[in-house]
């Protein structure tokens, strides 16, 4: 367990970006064989952010960075981590370009891929960096725009699925501060690869010789076994986490758990005994943000004033990999700031 | 046997009662109804796969109970089957 004294990263900061672009269940029910009553009672998803032509999941990450630096009051970071499924292009990552965007200059930037993970994965490197010596200060962003992969015509996953970022500067500080991010607890099981995929696009469909079946380019997801791995293995780890912290159930003020589904999110507090009260959502005007997900529901939470400064936090993510992880907090003394996402001006019209 | 259904009965009710969608109004588990009448969906059989497990020690494979037809009197030999060969 760590002391009070010890070293660890410590959140000076929090921002979000969504893009301006609501799309309702009911316009959804327009082009889909499907409907808000359906959408709302197998998922709690009303609506979902969807960026504009030409848009990218930089241009979120940027908006979500700045963002975020604004809300730390810090004009520089050391290092900048970007956890997402959706890069602007297969290579290079899109961290650099994000950094540099942001007037960051030379320093390290890389992406981070543990799909709806990617946020906790990114917290935990973060702040590896950080506790090791190698950064002062990071900023750890989760950006995702995932209608740029979803099949139009999929209605189980096409409703699901929202655009978004959010983003958190992390500094060096002590284990006792509020903000100080807690041990962590991450995993994973490649054997269940196939449950959360897009099969093409990689090095093991362009080495083949066969054409690419209809549907392989977008994500595909298998609903009941991700519902069922996602329940347990947040249920595990948020347990491993707190064990290692030394905290109880019943010292958690807010679970923040990666907003997959209204249902995943009421099964897991269950599974884990917490009244509905504790649990954080916001997955009904955002839906499924993926590695944005965890800051978005943060952002929204504190913005609301449910989220408050020294309560205690346990977030929690699932997802493809498969992926999971968790980490503890006691919330800091922080304004959460969001910003409007526009299209970078160096992209053609 | 009817112990079990019973049983089952009694989880059904304290799980899915206040669950949207669903229509377990008294008397709707008379009889045997399919698990789709009752207002399952895919994600609410997986819900009741694990809420199985805790109560009974049995972890049914979902694909197993995914049919239309599936009813709660199948589920019922199911869980019997199981709980004899555990005891084996």
């Amino acid at each position: 367990m760590l002391t009070a004294h010890d070293t660890a990263a410590v959140i000076t900061g929090i921002g979000s970006a969504l893009p301006s672009r609501v799309v309702t269940n009911e316009e959804l029910s327009s082009r889909l064989d499907t409907s808000d009553e359906w959408i709302r009672s197998r998922t709690g998803i009303r609506a979902r952010h969807v960026i504009d032509p030409g848009m990218a999941t930089s241009d979120l990450g940027v908006a979500a960075g700045e963002a975020a630096l604004k809300s730390a009051e810090a004009p520089e970071v050391d290092a900048v981590l970007l956890a997402t499924t959706t890069p602007d292009r297969p290579c290079p990552a899109t961290a650099p370009d994000i950094a540099s965007r942001l007037g960051l200059g030379v320093v390290p930037a890389f992406d981070i891929s543990a799909v709806c993970s990617g946020f906790v994965y990114g917290l935990a490197v973060g702040a590896g960096l950080v506790v090791g010596g190698v950064a002062g200060s990071v900023l750890v962003i989760g950006a995702d725009t995932y209608s740029t992969i979803l099949n139009p015509e999929d209605r189980t996953t096409t409703p699901i699925f929202g655009d978004g970022a959010g983003a958190v500067v992390l500094r060096a500080g002590t284990a006792g501060e509020l903000g100080a991010l807690g041990p962590f607890d991450l995993g994973s099981d490649g054997t269940l690869a196939d449950l959360i995929t897009i099969p093409a696009g990689g090095s093991r469909q362009r080495s083949s010789p066969d054409p690419v079946p209809d549907g392989d380019r977008y994500f595909q997801m298998q609903g009941p076994k991700v519902f069922k791995n996602a329940v347990l293995r947040m249920a595990a780890s948020a347990r491993k986490v707190l064990a290692r912290a030394g905290w109880e159930l019943s010292d958690v003020d807010h679970l923040v758990a990666h907003q997959a589904n209204s249902r995943i999110l009421a099964e897991l507090a269950d599974q884990l005994g917490l009244s509905a009260d504790r649990v954080v959502s916001n997955i009904a005007n955002v839906g499924n943000a993926s590695a944005a997900s965890i800051p978005l529901a943060l952002v929204d939470a504190a913005q609301a004033g449910q989220l408050r400064s020294g309560q205690r936090v346990l977030l929690t993510a699932f997802g493809g990999g498969l992926t999971w992880g968790s980490t503890v907090l006691c919330w800091p003394d922080i304004q959460a700031v969001s910003q409007l996402p526009e299209t970078s001006p160096g992209v053609a019209q | 046997m009817s112990d079990l259904r019973d049983q089952l009965n009694a989880l059904l009710t304290a799980k899915f009662a206040l669950e949207p969608g669903f229509a377990l109004e008294p008397g709707a588990l008379a009889g045997d109804p399919t698990l789709m009448s009752l207002g399952f969906d895919s994600l609410a059989i997986v819900k009741l796969v694990m809420a199985m497990d805790s109560e009974f020690g049995v972890e049914l494979d979902e694909e197993e109970l995914m049919s239309e037809h599936t009813t709660v009197g199948d589920i019922v030999g199911l869980l019997g089957d199981r709980m004899s060969a555990q005891r084996g």
